[in-house]
């Protein structure tokens, strides 16, 4: 299912979900970072992500802007394409949300990289402010 | 045949490259088919070459370290200093040798004792003596693994001693920055096999049937592993391969097809063809992102992959231009030479040269204006890149640590200074189009009031609007772009390679370099306000949740891993601080920064585990806590920052409930405590982008409860601010402290509780500094164009230069003069400062070591000398009163240090350095300082002795960090940025005044220039005014009576050659008239005879003779009236009727009614401009005078051919040129010189007068005449004459 139809079902189906606003907005997000992770799209993955990201990929994590952050992702895709991306764990610790999981390399069944990604709440808007790649 | 074989050339070119396009293709298909059928060979054979590839490297890693082993054991030198015990010899052997990165050396004597090293120190579990070479892996802890090479030092007498070479293999770090990575051997043999490669050097921990690392001895060292490799996998690498391939032929493809639009376009130099050349221009570059060219041939290989990578600069605007640092270079380099096609296109078109016309027609001041506008979308959008090229880059450009910015930051100022210089170019190209052909001053002026109020209301209103909005610095910049792209127009920059000369590319360098500075800087001004805001959000949350949630994870993880829980049943909860577990599964900690952990396994119902847990009550409670069975995570309550945790997981086995795995976690350096550059380096970098630079506060009910950095010195918020916030959730302003200002930014974020974030705000000399460095980088950019135009002139034949100007020659010397004189005083003002920032360093390095010794000393008994004081006094109780960090060593071991972390994570090492040792106990320096490196972080280590009572060093104090290196460094960096910025403002000084000099010599020699021009067009009206009193106006003075005596002497010569001229013509007359009176009177003669001899039978004859001889006599009677009238004409004394008249339109009615006369093989070319040619003359002399010109034409070619009769006329200057010139047979040189005498005549009728008359009209109208003549060829007769004003 190609990213773009995803995330319009998202779109779709979300209003007529019935659950709070807050749940609504994490259930996009999840369905945002994990499509993204699937399909190696960088920019559906950052759809709800802050202005700064801070990134840490297989490395030293540094602060990049979003528009950054998305190539930076690619380059990461291009390097490790996606097989399978599975969710492990998920915690919410009153304005920060985390959660990880394994991400499979194409091609590379021994090759298993994890996923960490935290969302910070500000005036009830959820942004993605770190993504970690480490092995 | 020559333009055929070109033609047949290119095309074979384009056919060719489709050729190999689809022949890649296919192999590629073949080659991924024949994968496909061969799998298990193909995965095999690609395998065992990548195995083979591993060991292969391995090998040359042996051989080279054999190589350097055998050719410093054989140093005879060294031999000797070994055998005889000189370790200063030995000492300086070693220090001479350059060893690479990684490596240390070690000479140990023939008793097994170390005499000298170089490098890292890796422990050894035993000293080899024997006679022979060993390989072998050494291992210190955790931290470090190592191939190590024993090579015996030999004489004649055996073995001497043993070299101990060691390269590092595997190095890990406590934390991952841009200072400190991980490093293993197997990540370099990953890249170059293409396949992951996993190597083990610990026996223990290497599992079976790997492929085995054997040393050249024989020894089995290690071994390694190769990621399994899949048929897709290996069918994706063989394509990639391919790919490249093919992207490479599609590159070239995209050159010929440039490159044939370009022809097309140079040909036609039409608006067609530019537009589809631009088109196709930016086409290939989009297809060259695409396909990824030339990053795809750069990834992973040194040293251009950083350009290609974007966690240092990539932004996603233009669709992919500014991807990467490279690309964005390429990107600028494209837009360069495109806006230099456009504007030679519109200087080609609409000429080069412009008037200065005193006034603009409607329709250009519109058009004026659009192009002003576009102009200004541009310079916005120039902006708009330079802000996202800050923004989207993770590169430090506020850095001070050296004059230089790094490579990359250079890359993109040069990119951004290419960029600025193509709007600037392309809003010059805009303008020369606007601005149209020239055109001749307007007579009408009457119906253009309109427009230009128009015109003026549109300016007042765009005036007003820019008020209303605000004008600010973002005006004047695109003001100064306007302006700079309309003095390029009228320069003509871009059209002559003659700015690629060094005044050129220097004075373009720093106009671009100066008008790109305000965007850059508001580019860092917005990057800088965003980084705040975002620091002001993440400050102070104390207890981190991310850092719980890691340690969460790190126990959840190690709770699952057996080999930990096989611990819980092997042991009686024995502490396990396995950083081998952490390592696995603590990542997602060490990816958050460097954080201290502890682990320990306990047994189920051991509540109180051993007395090396601290605070086991408090254990116990939290044991009782996790009876709950689920992982608990908690700040510890003991740590006064809020920043430590502890947690602890339950551990199952068979179902059953085994026991726990409690964790503590500290951070290893508490951003606050991190005031020295050799603490903060252990920070994360993503900690570094978020607070480096800033000074945070946090205030809770007005009182400043905590701070980081050293801004913020008020222990209570401002009342101000306090008040502000009541409005607004977050204020931006400007405090002042002490003789600086800070840009602060408040947020509030609730229950009282206000964030400040401060950073020092820009200084007037900040600016110089940064801009200093910008135009560094424009020069190093500027040096290339140099070098390009250096060729392009060479190659298009203006170097070496035929013709060089006085005022050229004057620059060019003056500024070989500044460079020689700027050079030498650059290098030693760099060398002065650079010793002079080394001295400061030092001094403050002694000074503080000499506090030290003075406090060991006030700690000593009065009979005991300063070093017993030791060993009564820790080293952190000295560190914390001399408020440094300290390092004890005995001898040259370290024994103490105030920073064990440190030494723990192998970032100091445990032996005194080699430069230490010399000077201090070989040399006898009682200090000395040695540069030092962790990690790629560069600092300076004092190093003091403690004497024994011998006098002998016992132990040596070192002073590993230096708060105020930083700031020393950064003051050197700001000297030598002033002191080039000094010299750079001397250079320009020198120009100017240069230019100024050259301008005030030249001017008088231009003009005595055009003084002699016009004596040899014989014009001797022109005085040049005296405005020296030197040589120049002597010269002026000598010239003008020069001209005075030529004037003088012309004009006697005309008078002779007048009064030639009339006696000439009077003879003439004479001869003519003469003529006619000789039949004349023989005809009267004979008529006389024969009416004297008439009678009646002769009537008849009389009669017929008296008719003949009265028709001769009527006959001679008109052709003296002839002769007589053409006379008068040449004599005519002037009485024509003056008036302006247009020259174009009297050559025009001449060229008619010649025309009628000609037959048609004659042709007829009228080269006349459109417009008027307005001069004050007579106009039938004017028109005879061409009329006789044309007549001399249409005779001077034969009948018997056809040919060209052209007439032209146009302006030049201040006076018109007009021609005429056939294609006859020209005029024989005996007959040039009296071409323009009277009566001289070639033809059989006529009084030969008429060039005469003409040149006598032209004189007195302050003309000239004259002719050229080939034989054969054709004669051109041209005429000169002054404009009417």
């Amino acid at each position: 299912m190609r990213p773009g139809i995803i995330g319009f079902a998202v779109a779709l189906v979300l209003p007529v979900i019935p659950v709070k606003p807050v749940d609504a907005q994490r259930l996009a997000h999840v369905v945002a970072v994990d499509s993204g992770l699937v399909h190696g799209d960088a920019r559906l993955l950052l759809t709800g992500a802050a202005e700064r990201v801070e990134m840490a990929i297989l490395g030293q994590s540094r602060q990049y802007s979003r528009a950054q952050a998305q190539l930076r992702l690619a380059q990461f895709f291009r390097e490790y394409p996606p097989q399978t991306f599975v969710w492990t764990t998920e915690e919410v610790v009153a304005a920060n949300w985390f959660a990880t999981g394994r991400y499979q390399v194409s091609y590379e069944e021994e090759a298993t990289l994890r996923i960490y990604a935290h969302w910070q709440q500000q005036h009830g808007v959820w942004k993605l402010s770190k993504v970690h790649v480490f092995r | 045949m020559a333009r055929l074989h070109k033609a047949w050339r290119r095309w074979l070119s384009l056919c060719g490259l489709a050729v190999l396009l689809v022949l890649t293709w296919g192999a590629m298909q073949y080659h991924l088919h024949h994968l496909e059928r061969t799998e298990p060979q193909a995965v095999e054979h690609v395998m065992r070459n990548a195995a083979r590839t591993v060991a292969a490297r391995f090998d040359v890693m042996q051989v080279v370290m054999h190589e350097r082993a055998v050719a410093l054991a054989s140093d005879t030198m060294l031999a000797g200093a070994l055998s005889g015990g000189h370790a200063a010899s030995l000492v300086t052997l070693l220090l001479r040798e350059r060893l690479p990165a990684r490596w240390s050396a070690t000479l140990y004597d023939g008793t097994g004792s170390v005499v000298a090293w170089s490098g890292a120190t890796m422990p050894s579990d035993t000293v080899h003596s024997g006679s022979g070479l060993r390989w072998s892996v050494a291992t210190d802890g955790e931290w470090r693994q190592a191939l190590e090479l024993w090579y015996p030092i030999q004489d004649t007498s055996g073995v001497i001693g043993q070299l101990r070479l060691v390269q590092l293999l595997y190095v890990r770090t406590p934390v991952q920055n841009e200072y400190l990575k991980d490093y293993h051997v197997a990540d370099d043999w990953s890249r170059i096999a293409g396949i992951p490669v996993t190597a083990f050097f610990d026996e223990q921990q290497s599992p079976q049937g790997l492929y085995k690392l054997v040393a050249r001895d024989g020894t089995i060292v290690g071994s390694f592993d190769l990621a399994s490799l899949h048929l897709t996998q290996l069918l994706a690498r063989v394509e990639q391969q391919y790919r490249s391939i093919l992207s490479l032929w599609l590159t070239l493809l995209l050159c010929w097809v440039l490159w044939f639009c370009w022809r097309r376009y140079a040909a036609m130099r039409s608006w067609r063809w530019l537009g589809l050349f631009g088109f196709a221009w930016w086409v290939a570059r989009f297809v060259l992102l695409w396909i990824n060219v030339p990053g795809r041939w750069q990834t992973g290989k040194a040293p251009l992959s950083p350009l290609f990578d974007a966690a240092h600069m990539a932004s996603t605007l233009g669709g992919g231009l500014m991807r990467s640092t490279g690309d964005f270079l390429i990107s600028a380099l494209f837009l360069l030479l495109f806006a230099l096609v456009l504007l030679r296109f519109a200087f080609h078109r609409y000429g080069a040269t412009l008037e200065v016309w005193r006034r603009f027609s409607p329709g250009q001041v519109v058009r004026v204006f659009v192009a002003m506008a576009l102009g200004t979308g541009l310079v916005v959008l120039l902006s708009v890149v330079a802000r996202r090229a800050v923004i989207d880059s993770t590169l430090n450009y506020l850095s001070r640590e050296a004059l230089l910015p790094e490579p990359l930051i250079l890359i993109i100022f040069s990119a951004l200074a290419v960029t600025a210089l193509s709007v600037i170019l392309v809003i010059a190209a805009m303008v020369r189009i606007a601005l149209g052909p020239a055109t001749p001053e307007r007579q009408d002026h009457g119906k253009e009031l309109l427009p230009y109020g128009a015109a003026a209301l549109v300016c007042l209103g765009v005036v007003i609007a820019v008020v209303q909005a605000g004008f600010d610095l973002r005006w004047l910049v695109i003001i100064a772009f306007l302006g700079a792209g309309t003095a390029a127009v009228f320069v003509q920059v871009g059209t002559s390679l003659e700015w690629l000369s060094i005044r050129g590319v220097l004075f373009i360098t720093l106009v671009v370099s100066i008008l790109l500075y305000p965007l850059l800087h508001t580019g860092l001004g917005g990057r800088r306000q965003t980084r705040m805001e975002h620091a002001a959000v993440s400050f102070d949350r104390g207890y981190d949740p991310s850092v719980a949630f890691a340690v969460r994870d790190l126990l959840e993880e190690a709770r699952t891993d057996s080999a930990l829980v096989r611990v819980l049943f092997t042991g009686n909860g024995s502490a396990v601080q396995d950083a081998a577990v952490l390592g696995r599964q603590g990542a997602l900690l060490s990816s958050q920064g460097a954080y201290d952990v502890d682990l320990q396994i306990l047994h189920a119902g051991q509540s109180v585990p051993g007395a090396a847990v601290p605070d086991s009550a408090h254990l116990a409670a939290f044991l009782r806590h996790g009876d709950s069975l689920a992982t608990v995570v908690r700040p510890a309550p003991d740590a006064e920052s809020g920043q430590a945790y502890e947690g602890v997981a339950p551990v199952y086995a068979a179902g059953q409930h085994a026991g726990w795995i409690v964790a503590w976690v500290a951070p290893q350096v508490l951003p606050e405590d991190a005031s020295t550059p050799l603490l903060r380096i252990l920070l994360s970098s993503g900690y570094r982008d978020l607070y480096a630079s800033l000074s945070l506060g946090s205030f809770r009910d007005g009182i400043l409860r905590r701070s980081s950095g050293r801004s913020f010195r008020h222990y209570a918020l401002d009342t101000k601010v306090a008040d502000a916030l009541h409005d607004a959730a977050a204020i931006w302003r400007v405090d002042t402290q002490g003789d600086r200002q800070y840009e602060t930014y408040y947020l509030l974020r609730g229950d009282g509780h206000v964030v400040g974030v401060r950073a020092a705000t820009v200084a007037m000399f900040d600016h110089l500094y940064y801009l200093l460095r910008l135009i560094v980088a424009g020069l190093m950019v500027g040096a290339l164009f140099y070098l390009a135009g250096l060729a392009l002139r060479r190659a298009s034949g203006m170097l070496p230069a035929k013709q060089v100007r006085f005022q050229d020659k004057m620059l060019n010397a003056f500024l070989a003069m500044a460079i020689i004189a700027v050079i030498p005083v650059g290098i030693v003002g760099v060398r002065v400062v650079t010793e002079e920032n080394t001295k400061a360093i030092q001094s403050w390095l002694r000074n503080h070591l000499q506090l030290v010794e003075v406090a060991l000393a006030a700690e000593a008994r009065a009979d005991e000398p300063a070093y017993r004081a030791l060993e009564r006094v820790s080293v952190d109780s000295l560190a914390a009163r001399v408020g440094l960090d300290i390092n004890l060593y005995e001898g040259v071991q370290l024994v103490s240090s105030s920073r064990s972390r440190l030494v723990r994570d192998r970032l100091t090492d445990i032996r005194l350095p080699i430069q230490a040792y010399q000077a201090l106990f070989l040399d006898g320096y009682k200090f000395t300082s040695v540069p030092q490196q962790l990690g790629s972080f560069n600092y300076t280590a004092g190093y003091h002795a403690l004497l024994d009572e011998e006098g002998r060093p016992r132990y040596v104090l070192s002073v590993p960090t230096l708060p105020e290196q930083e700031r020393i460094d950064e003051e050197r960096a700001r000297t030598l940025a002033y002191l080039f910025g000094a010299l750079l403002a001397l250079m320009i000084l020198v120009m100017m005044t240069a230019s100024l000099m050259a301008s005030a010599l030249s001017q008088p020699i231009a003009r005595l220039q055009q003084g002699l021009r016009a004596v040899a067009q014989g014009r001797f009206e022109r005085r040049l005014a005296i405005q020296s009193r030197d040589e120049v106006g002597q010269l002026v003075q000598t010239f003008n009576e020069m001209q005075h005596q030529l004037a003088e002497s012309r004009r006697q010569l005309t008078q002779q050659e007048r009064q030639l001229a009339w006696r000439e013509m009077a003879r003439q007359v004479a001869h003519e008239i003469k003529n006619p009176l000789t039949p004349m009177k023989l005809s009267l003669q004979h008529l006389q005879r024969s009416f004297l001899t008439y009678t009646q039978a002769d009537s008849k004859r009389f009669a017929d003779l008296f008719d003949r001889t009265t028709s001769t006599l009527v006959k001679e009677i008109d052709s003296l009236a002839h002769i007589a009238n053409e006379f008068a004409s040449f004599a005519r004394m002037p009485s024509r009727i003056v008036e302006r008249l247009d020259l174009v339109e009297v050559m025009r009615e001449a060229a008619t009614l010649m025309r009628a006369e000609a037959d048609d093989r004659t042709l007829f070319d009228m080269q006349l401009p459109d417009g008027p040619l307005v001069v004050e003359a007579d106009r039938k002399e004017l028109k005879r005078i061409y009329i006789n010109l044309l007549k001399n034409a249409l005779e001077a070619m034969s009948e018997k051919r056809a040919g060209t009769i052209t007439v032209r006329a146009r302006r030049d200057g201040n006076f018109v040129h007009s021609a005429v010139s056939d294609t006859g047979c020209g005029i024989a040189p005996e007959l040039r010189e009296k071409i323009f005498a009277p009566s001289f005549s070639t033809k059989t009728s006529g009084a030969g007068l008429g060039l005469a008359i003409a040149r006598r009209s032209i004189e007195a109208l302050n003309g000239t005449i004259g002719f050229e003549t080939r034989e054969p060829g054709g004669t051109v007769f041209y005429i000169r004459l002054p404009l009417s004003s």
